[in-house]
């Protein structure tokens, strides 16, 4: 179900998933998503913690410290191969943007 | 002094939670800020008017048996805190921030995260009250087919027609907020497949059913209360709703305590569990049980006063029976038909009068309680309606019903009674009559004569 779900990254799973490449604790992945994306991307804390719920039930991401109530998290092999291939995906988009669009510009 | 705190019944249904967000926004504006909630009332307390946001969240995994905030949301709590939203109250799964930031990142901003938490909610919460509420109407169906077998106690009984109302009225709530839900999750799906954000739900409608929800209870309340027919039930009836009430209150003090003593949900769940089902056999079975026990022991009356009593004798036996003796008006009696009537008899003379805005229904009887008395057993009664085809169904059911009976009812020549249909139960003298506005139904042992049969038509046809 979890592969389901996660087979197209939506924005912010995709920010939240290259922000945990190193590892953050939630609090900091919304600072540290905004800042990556001149505030383009915010990610509220609702959504944020619905995310890391998911991911980490899902093996996106695994828990790697706990200091009272402040959780640390950082992405795992199979939560980077499916970033990896998120941005594949992506990128097999803009290429095909950039030989059909010049197409029709032309 | 003004007072320091206020409450306020909860009228939205938990997933509207835009129309919560600016109720709260505007009870802030008044100088009211939240401070906690229930499933029935918000509580405010006053502070300086301001502009305040409010947003309400769902945290499915929460649970209103859990002793206080669960880990997860403590942790939910904190990032809402990083981002200018402070946790003003929370009741279970229902969470209620508020900002006093201008403009703050808002709490939820994936839009199919947001309803999957209001799908995972209401599945655990309102979804499942609404359905078992909807059992009740179909649980009263099979009574309500029994009832409808006898049209004319049925229309002419204001509170049994209250009870179809009610249960009426809950199917329609109940149908009508969970049709109104699924309708939500299927437009919001909808929208957000189109790249839009969950729509709004139908507040009017839903505060629509409330309201009428509330009118309804009020009005049914009011007619088991007041309808004669029930005045001897009444004291009963209102320790009935008292005892009731009280349980209700106990329930939600039970909650309460359990969690200021930190029981855990599992434990809490269990012991709440146990006290509705224990209190529901107690107010449910126990309290009509104790009633009637009451009754027979002549502690309380639940029928009517009697105007005295008769102690019966049976001949060559040794008990003896007490009865009660009426003295009711009735429209005609043995003593108009030629009888001779004796104290000696101790005839007793009841009538009841059931009344309702689509019907009236009388009962009446005449009977000598005295072992010794030769006197016949005189028994009729009267039902009008509102309307013709009210009067017509009630009539059809009444020969068909009878029809099914060992002794079926006969066709007869109407005219001795100027009627305009008349039966006679085979073997019996007792007849079913049919007037232009009123059904009428008469026996009367031996048999009237012509003089009596004019005697009765008479008396009751006369309105």
């Amino acid at each position: 179900m979890a592969r389901e779900k996660f087979q197209t990254l939506t924005e912010q799973m995709f920010y939240i998933l290259l922000c945990l490449q190193r590892e953050c604790c939630g609090v900091d992945v919304m600072d540290r998503v905004a800042r990556m994306t001149g505030g383009r991307v915010t990610i509220g804390p609702g959504t944020l913690y619905s995310l890391l719920d998911s991911f980490q039930r899902g093996g996106f991401i695994q828990e790697t410290r706990v200091e009272g109530r402040k959780r640390s998290y950082q992405i795992t092999v199979k939560g980077r191969l499916r970033l990896e291939e998120e941005v594949r995906r992506l990128r097999r988009q803009t290429e095909d943007y950039a030989k059909y669009g010049e197409e029709v510009r032309a | 002094m003004s007072r320091e705190t206020k409450r306020q019944m909860f009228w939205y249904q938990v997933d509207d939670t835009g129309a919560i967000a600016r109720h709260l926004e505007k009870m802030a504006g008044k100088g009211w800020l939240l401070e906690k909630v229930d499933n029935w009332f918000f509580t405010f307390r006053r502070a300086d008017p301001c502009r305040v946001r409010y947003t309400v969240t769902f945290f499915p995994e929460a649970s209103i048996f859990d002793p206080g905030l669960t880990e997860g949301q403590e942790t939910y709590a904190d990032y809402c805190r990083a981002a200018g939203w402070e946790l003003a109250a929370a009741y279970g799964p229902i969470q209620y921030f508020r900002s006093t930031r201008p403009d703050p990142t808002p709490i939820e901003t994936d839009e199919a995260v947001k309803l999957s938490a209001i799908r995972r909610t209401m599945r655990k919460t309102a979804v499942p009250s609404y359905a078992m509420l909807l059992l009740l109407p179909l649980i009263y169906l099979p009574l309500l087919s029994i009832q409808l077998r006898h049209p004319m106690e049925f229309f002419s009984s204001s509170s049994q027609l209250a009870q179809l109302a009610l249960m009426a009225g809950i199917g329609l709530f109940s149908l009508g907020n969970l049709l109104d839900y699924l309708s939500w999750v299927l437009r919001s799906r909808r929208n957000l497949a189109r790249g839009g954000p969950c729509v709004r739900p139908h507040t009017r409608f839903r505060m629509g059913l409330n309201v009428m929800m509330l009118a309804v209870c009020a009005v049914a309340l009011a007619v088991f209360l007041l309808d004669p027919a029930l005045a001897g039930r009444r004291p009963a009836l209102l320790l009935f709703l008292a005892l009731y009430g009280g349980v209700i209150a106990l329930g939600r003090w039970i909650l309460r305590a359990m969690k200021k003593r930190g029981t855990s949900r599992g434990n809490a769940k269990g012991l709440y569990f146990a006290f509705a089902l224990a209190a529901g056999l107690v107010v449910g079975v126990g309290t009509p049980v104790l009633f009637g026990v009451l009754d027979g022991a002549g502690v309380i009356r639940l029928g009517r006063e009697p105007a005295e009593t008769y102690t019966k004798t049976w001949k060559n036996a040794a008990w003896t029976h007490t009865l009660n003796v009426f003295y009711d008006d009735l429209p005609v009696t043995l003593e108009d038909l030629g009888y001779a009537v004796t104290p000696e008899d101790h005839c007793t003379y009841e009538a009841e009068i059931s009344r309702s805005p689509l019907a009236t229904y009388s009962a009446y009887t005449q009977e000598a309680l005295s072992s010794d008395s030769d006197l016949p057993r005189l028994v009729y009664q009267t039902c009008d309606a509102r309307w013709p085809w009210l009067l017509a169904r009630c009539w059809e059911s009444l020969t068909a019903e009878e029809n099914e009976t060992p002794w079926p009812l006969q066709r007869m020549d109407p005219a001795p009674w100027g009627a305009e249909e008349a039966y006679q139960e085979v073997g019996y003298d007792s007849f079913c009559l049919r007037y232009p506005d009123r059904i009428v139904t008469c026996r009367l042992s031996g048999g009237p004569p012509p003089e009596q049969i004019e005697a009765i038509v008479r008396a009751l046809t006369e309105k």
